[in-house]
């Protein structure tokens, strides 16, 4: 797992702002860089702009300042973007469409960027996903919440894309569904080669997944920590640590 | 393995198997609303109608005959009695279907696509785009609909394609307020975003994405405006400016009966009790087809 400089990531962002319209500042001077195949977190309590970082990536959120690169490159978001770059969003309650059954989901992909041989390989994302290949004619609301964000990883690997961003992937769910999920995550992420920017609350979900963590304050950057210096508790600043603390128990 | 069980198979093998049990469930649910039924017998029956007017109608419907003229319903060869050309007022209704479901059918494919168009279009892009687009649809509600197809309908001239015409023009309004402001509900969703990261074009996320939420509410909009829309058709008849005669168009037919509405009551009651019966048949079907167009109410 390379440890990149600011200067050579598959990711790369520099003092990134985002003002939303009506002057709420979500995010102020992050600068953050990760690597190809690392698994890079960022963490904070609500509103401490982390989600904003990816919905700029996407081009959900305005970006006011500041660059983003992705492999060297400025951003634009066309195609080839979709193609590199994919998102798993917090609720999969939300993130599929109610009308649509998995199998329009999954293709709809496919039929935007021209790749046949649908059926074959939207049977095969079910596998990939651990979820039964009779589930391909169903609709959302007939599945659990764990099989939905399932459904939803298996999306946003429909276009083979080096880098997934993960919005709280496993906030919305049980306890025991999140252990499921993330270890389906990590499973993919070791097969696929795959660069995950991770947002969550929870230091430990972030543990368990990440090789460096970014912990983030009212908008800004507060702390990175390498994987090691998290399990050891050897955080510098006085907020990281508090974070720390407030889910240590869950660590262990 | 039966058809029924092919039918209801909860692991579909294929997507047209899968499309067909669907429609299946949504035929049963739609079994299961005895009034929606009724509405559905009642279209069913204006269909028959329509197609074999020439075999049902005991009469010509053209064909005068000055000394039948006005004679009351019941009497033998008329049942429905006669108008003041002495035509058979039940071979006129039989007839006159035909153009009252040649009017709804244009009527329910343009106006409703023009007003879902318009709406998503108008929600989906916001700024500018939602401003002109509104404020167009504001100008077209502003007037009154039978003044504002009136006078498309005196520019045009008088017939039954121009009305059909003025009606779809004057209908959409309706469905593109109610097709924005689902679209303002639905465009902020996660799926609407995820579909957008993967580099869907505008035109596809609107009319794959966006529109099958919206076409519950315009659909039900358009089996409650069917009634609406029958009254307008008949309206303009009535007023001269749509079917012209001698063709037997029911609101022209109620036209005709006024003269005589207090001494030979028959002559407008008949065709009026036609588009009572087919309007009340519309909206019994529009509220069960609700339950029916959302997945959601099914497998229960």
């Amino acid at each position: 797992m390379q440890n990149g400089r600011a200067d050579m990531g598959l990711i790369d962002i520099e003092n990134l702002s985002v003002v939303f319209p009506g002057g709420v500042r979500a995010v102020e001077g992050v600068s953050l860089s990760v690597g190809a195949r690392e698994s890079y977190g960022l963490v904070g309590e609500s509103g401490s702009g982390k989600s904003t970082i990816l919905r700029a990536i996407c081009g959900l959120a305005p970006v006011s300042s500041g660059s983003i690169r992705i492999g060297g490159e400025v951003l634009r978001r066309d195609r080839r973007f979709a193609a590199r770059v994919q998102m798993v969003f917090q609720d999969p309650y939300a993130s599929l469409h109610p009308r649509h059954t998995l199998d329009r989901t999954l293709s709809e992909p496919l039929a935007i960027h021209g790749i046949g041989d649908a059926d074959r390989r939207v049977v095969q994302a079910l596998e990939q996903v651990g979820l039964p290949t009779s589930f391909r004619f169903r609709y959302p609301h007939q599945l659990s919440g764990g099989q939905r964000q399932r459904v939803a990883i298996a999306r946003a690997l429909m276009l083979e894309p080096e880098i997934l961003l993960l919005d709280e992937p496993t906030s919305a769910l049980d306890a025991s569904v999140q252990a499921e999920v993330l270890n389906l995550l990590a499973r993919l992420r070791a097969e696929r080669g795959l660069t995950f920017l991770m947002v969550s609350h929870d230091l430990a979900v972030v543990d368990h997944m990440c090789d460096r963590v970014l912990v983030m304050q009212q908008g800004r950057a507060v702390e990175e920590l390498p994987r090691a210096a998290l399990a050891a508790a050897q955080m510098q600043t006085a907020y990281a640590r508090s974070l720390f603390e407030a889910s240590a128990d869950r660590m262990l | 393995m039966t058809v029924i069980e092919w039918l209801r198979d909860p692991n579909p093998a294929s997507r047209r198997q899968a499309r067909l049990g669907q429609a299946y469930l949504g035929w049963l649910r739609l079994r299961r609303n005895p009034l929606a039924m009724a509405g559905l017998v009642i279209i069913g029956l204006l269909l028959v109608v329509a197609a074999f007017a020439p075999w049902l109608a005991p009469h010509d419907p053209i064909a005068q005959n000055l000394q039948n003229r006005l004679m009351p319903p019941g009497t033998a060869g008329h049942w429905l009695g006669t108008d003041d050309f002495g035509r058979d007022i039940l071979s006129r209704i039989l007839y006159g279907a035909r153009i009252t479901l040649a009017v709804i059918a244009l009527v329910a494919v343009t106006a409703p696509v023009l007003g879902l168009i318009i709406g998503t279009v108008a929600g989906y892009f916001g700024g500018w785009v939602d401003a002109v687009l509104m404020r167009l649809t504001d100008i077209f509600l502003a007037f009154p609909r039978l003044i504002l197809a009136l006078a498309l309908v005196a520019v045009l001239g008088p017939g039954i394609e121009n009305a059909v015409l003025a009606i779809a023009l004057t209908a959409w309004p309706p469905y593109a307020r109610v097709a924005r402001a689902e679209t303002l509900t639905v465009r902020n969703a996660d799926y609407i975003a995820a579909i957008r990261l993967q580099g869907a074009s505008a035109p596809r996320i609107i009319w794959g994405h966006v529109v099958p939420m919206c076409l519950p509410s315009v659909i039900i909009r358009v089996t409650l405006d069917m009634a609406g829309v029958i009254l307008i058709a008949a309206g303009l008849g009535f007023l001269g400016l749509g079917a012209q005669p001698p063709l037997s168009e029911w609101g022209l037919m109620i036209s005709a009966g006024r003269k005589y509405l207090f001494e030979q009551w028959w002559v407008a009651t008949m065709p009026g009790l036609a588009i009572f019966i087919v309007s009340l048949g519309f909206n019994l079907l529009g509220d069960g087809l609700r339950d029916v167009l959302d997945p959601r109410s099914s497998g229960k």
